[in-house]
Order: C-alpha cells, then structure tokens, then sequence
C-alpha cells in the first residue's frame, strides 16, 4: 500500500509538473511543481526505509532425500505406474499444499522416468501441456517450451531458464523417492535471488 | 405542479433556479460519437449498482471466495447469476468505452490545449477502470483468474530492488497465494479504486462543463447543439436505456466468465488456452512475445517479465499521459470557450 501511495503522489506531482508546463504556467507555478515532486520523492524514502529489512521468500519445496513422491490425493506412486509417454503431477509427501512443490513425473519412451518441478520459470504458471510425440512440456500461459530428453531445456519462448530437475529413486517397498532437493531454485527470479 | 413547488421550495432556500434555468438551457453536442463517453459513464453507474447487490453475498476471504460465488451466482440462483454477468459484461464494456471515447478525443485533436488536464483525468480513468477490472476479476479465486495473480505476482517480484518488498506487500504474505491476498484485492476492487474513479468522473465532467465541448463546426462565437431540456434529456435517457437492454441480453444469452467450470483456484492445475479479460490481453501477449534473456546485475537477476509486464504498460501510460504536450498547436477545430 505504501508503494501504491507513493507511485500515486509521485504521478501527482508529474501531472501537476505536466499540467504547469501545459498551460504555460509562470515560473513560480514550476518552482512550486518542482517542490511538489521533492516532497513526494522524500516520500519515497519510507519504502527505502522499509527496504532496510527487506522480507524473505519462501523458497521451501518440501523436497528431500528419502521423500516420497505423492499424487494430489496423497497417495504414493509405485514405480510402475506409468506407460511410456505417460505423465503425471506429483508432490512430495504431506506437503502437498506448498506452493513451490508440484513436480511433473514423464515416463519417457526408452521406459526410463524423469521428474522437474511444474512451475514454469518465466511467469510461475503449471507447466500442464506435455507433448509427448516431440517429447515437449509447455506451458499454457506462454507458451514457453521445454525439452524433457534435454533436462528440460528451455528451447522456445520466453522462459529464461530450464525446469528444476528432480533425482529419483525406489524405496525398498517399490514407490517412488526423491533423492534431494530440485537442482535449481524453483520458479521466476528476482533481484534477491543471486545465484 | 410538484415539480413546480418542489423547485419553488429549493428555490426559496438556496436561489437554485437561475442554476436550474442554466443546466436546463445548456447546450449539448449532436453528433452521435460525443455519446461515447456517456456510455461509458452509464456502465459505471450499473458497475455500482450491480457490485453493491454482490458485495452483500461475497465472502472476501482465501478459503471461502470461490464457494461463495457459487452460492451467490451458479446456473441454479438465476437472479444472483444474471446480476454477476450483467456485472462482468458491463466491467468489460465500461473499459471498451472508455477507449472508443478517447479514440474520438484523440482523433479529433480535442486533448488539445486548453483541454490537455482533462486528457490526463480520463486517461488515468482507463487505468483505473482497467486495475478494478482486474482486481475484480480475481476476486472468485477460481481456476483461471488465480493464475492470472501468479503472473502479476512473477510480475511484482521482478522489479528491481524492491520486487520481494512489493509482491509481498500484494500478496500479504512471502509466498503464493498469500494469506491476504483476496482482502487485498477485495479492498482494491470494492473502496479504493471505484472511489478514485467515482472522484476523477467528477472532474472530469466538472471540467466539460467548464470549458465546454469541442465543436466540428468551425464557430468560434456560437455553441452549437441542442437544448438539454427537452431534446437532449431524452437522447441520453435512451441512451441509458440502450445500455441497460444490451447488457441484460449479452448477461441473458451470453455467458461470460463461467467460473463453475473453471474450478478453484489450484495451484498446479491450468486451463489450456488461458487468457485474461480482453483489456489485459496486450500485456498477456508481451509477456509471450517478450525476451527470454534474464539481465544480470552484479549478480542480481532482473527476470525477462519486468520487460513486458512492467515497462511496457508504464512506458505507454506515460507517452499517452505526456502526448498533449507532444504540440502546442491549439485545437484544429474551434472550441466555443477559445
């Protein structure tokens, strides 16, 4: 909200500046314009201010070694659950509500699986399309394409970044595991996300 | 005769006649496309009308957004339905008409000195419109407008330096969806922006009344148009009806948002083919059209959104805002106040 106040006293006083300027105001109308606008860009310190404890993100996936992978109901998913070219949403147990958790599991042709996080890297879309005869997720904002065969390289669109991989595993009860974290940071960057 | 008495009363207490006998007597333009703005304030007013009837039914919270628009306004409540896509339809006309009415302003050189202030009140007025569309438009927290917030919150975040700061301020919250995200958005949608735009249409009008309408007709000593009483009164009462009946026939037999079908809001789940109402849809498109290149800054990423979902609606809100001053070349046509 404090930015909103700010960016609408900031317009303020460029319209006022503008309006000045516009109707061939005197030069003592574009002083007082001028003094308008520094005293919105003073203003402007309080976010400054705010930026001096600057918030966190969430960067929790729920992901870990030993973690089982789940469908949305919470039901593990045994290694076999797949045809090839098939696909299915999956997320780490009991933490299926985090928003950084939902991964994509592909069964490729050559019957081996792969697994990469389901948030697209551009705009944090579910990558959701998944073409399997040119063996392509793509995601239905953007159209952002990646390349599952290639770790999910980002082969077209704007999409700057691959998807996160996930390394899987088979428990001694034959369901699928993860074996660590997603391999990149999952989601769009930001400027505090220095990698 | 009530008439009569009533405004002999009013009157006899605050001299309102001569004020009365002006407005009667004023003079309104012809021409068919200076309605293009009327209608664009008679959807606001059935935005008002109609958004007040939904507030008292709408559960602004996360949890509870999406079932209570569907109690409120499923297939089976008909009247809580029509109400919700008269709604919608006017919100989406409201912004279209405010574009066709600038494009008459603008195509007929009208921003022009001494009208340029009045230029800037309307555009920032389409901003407006199109932010409470937005923001109303993700208020059901369903399957398609949830994953609209996820782009404008990808789109907060990629700022620089401040990005973290302002989508957590967004969304309430330093993950998505936040927990105040929907009280945000219902704050955003139902006080602050109707009540800017409800202040800038007074303005805006206040300052046509003050300086007058542009005319085609090249006569600087006389206005030209019709009396508001009777000719004009009844042109813009039919006006106003023909608002109303279109909007109840598109909200009859046009369905518009059906968020039934969508489904809630999940965060791994999206509909193929979406896209936002038609006023954001050039945003929506620059995101795709946009640059996969992220820009590094000693080591700090500026994602490739901030290019398309932030630059370009500023850059385009400040080259129209600042296009008046572009000539001081006064009005082509003569203006009855020049």
């Amino acid at each position: 909200m404090i930015v909103a106040a700010f960016l609408a006293l900031a317009i303020a006083g460029a319209l006022g500046a503008i309006a000045a300027a516009a109707f061939g105001a005197p030069p003592s109308a574009f002083g007082g314009a001028l003094a308008l606008m520094f005293a919105f860009a003073l203003l402007g310190l309080v976010p400054l201010i705010a930026l001096a404890r600057k918030p966190g993100r969430a960067s929790r996936t729920g992901w870990g070694a030993g973690v089982r992978l789940v469908d949305e109901n919470g039901v593990p998913i045994p290694h076999d659950r797949l045809a090839a070219g098939g696909i299915e949403t999956v997320f780490p147990q009991g933490a299926v509500d985090i928003p950084e958790a939902p991964a994509v599991l592909i069964r490729g042709d050559d019957g081996g699986y792969r697994a990469f996080s389901k948030v697209c890297t551009h705009a944090g879309c579910p990558v959701a399309l998944y073409r399997h005869a040119s063996h392509q997720l793509i995601c239905p904002c953007h159209q952002s394409i990646f390349d599952v065969n290639d770790g999910a390289k980002n082969i077209s669109g704007p999409a700057p970044r691959p998807l996160p991989g996930l390394a899987l595993g088979i428990d001694a009860e034959g369901f699928f595991i993860a074996r660590g974290d997603f391999d990149a940071p999952v989601g769009p960057d930001d400027w505090d996300r220095v990698l | 005769m009530i008439v009569r008495r009533t405004a002999a009363w009013l009157d006899e207490r605050f001299g309102s006649n001569a004020l009365l006998h002006a407005a009667l007597k004023k003079i309104y333009p012809d021409h068919w496309s200076f309605y293009l703005g009327e209608f664009a304030l008679y959807f606001f007013m059935v935005l008002v009308a109609t958004g007040v009837w939904l507030t008292f039914a709408f559960d602004a919270s996360s949890e509870n957004a999406y079932v209570s628009v569907l109690a409120l306004a499923d297939r089976h409540h008909p009247i809580g339905y029509v109400i919700r896509q008269i709604h919608h339809w006017a919100a989406v006309c409201f912004v279209a008409a405010i574009l066709v009415h600038m494009g008459r302003i603008f195509f007929t050189g009208a921003f022009r000195r001494p009208r340029e202030l009045n230029w800037m009140v309307g555009l920032c007025m389409l901003a407006l419109a199109s932010f409470t569309g937005f923001t109303g438009y993700s208020l059901p927290n369903d399957g398609l407008s949830g994953t609209g917030l996820r782009i404008a919150y990808s789109v907060a975040l990629s700022i620089p330096l401040i990005g973290r700061w302002a989508a957590n301020v967004f969304v309430g919250g330093d993950d998505f969806p936040g927990a105040q995200l929907t009280t945000h958005l219902y704050t955003l949608h139902v006080y602050f922006l109707p009540v800017a735009i409800g202040a800038l249409l007074g303005l805006h009008l206040f300052l046509v009344i003050y300086q007058k309408h542009t005319q085609f007709v090249p006569d600087p000593e006389h206005v030209v148009g019709r009396r508001f009483w009777p000719d004009y009164a009844l042109r813009t009462l039919a006006a106003l009806g023909a608002t109303l009946a279109v909007l109840a026939l598109l909200a009859t037999f046009f369905e518009i948002n059906p968020v039934a079908d969508y489904g809630p809001y999940r965060t791994w789940i999206v509909m193929n083919g979406a896209v936002p109402d038609w006023y954001a849809a050039f945003l929506e498109g620059a995101l795709r059209l946009g640059p996969s290149t992220e820009l590094r800054i000693a080591g700090h990423p500026i994602p490739p959104v901030f290019w398309p979902g932030l630059v370009l609606p500023t850059v385009t809100f400040l080259f129209l805002l600042l296009w008046p001053t572009s000539s001081s070349r006064p009005r082509a046509f003569r203006c009855a106040s020049a």
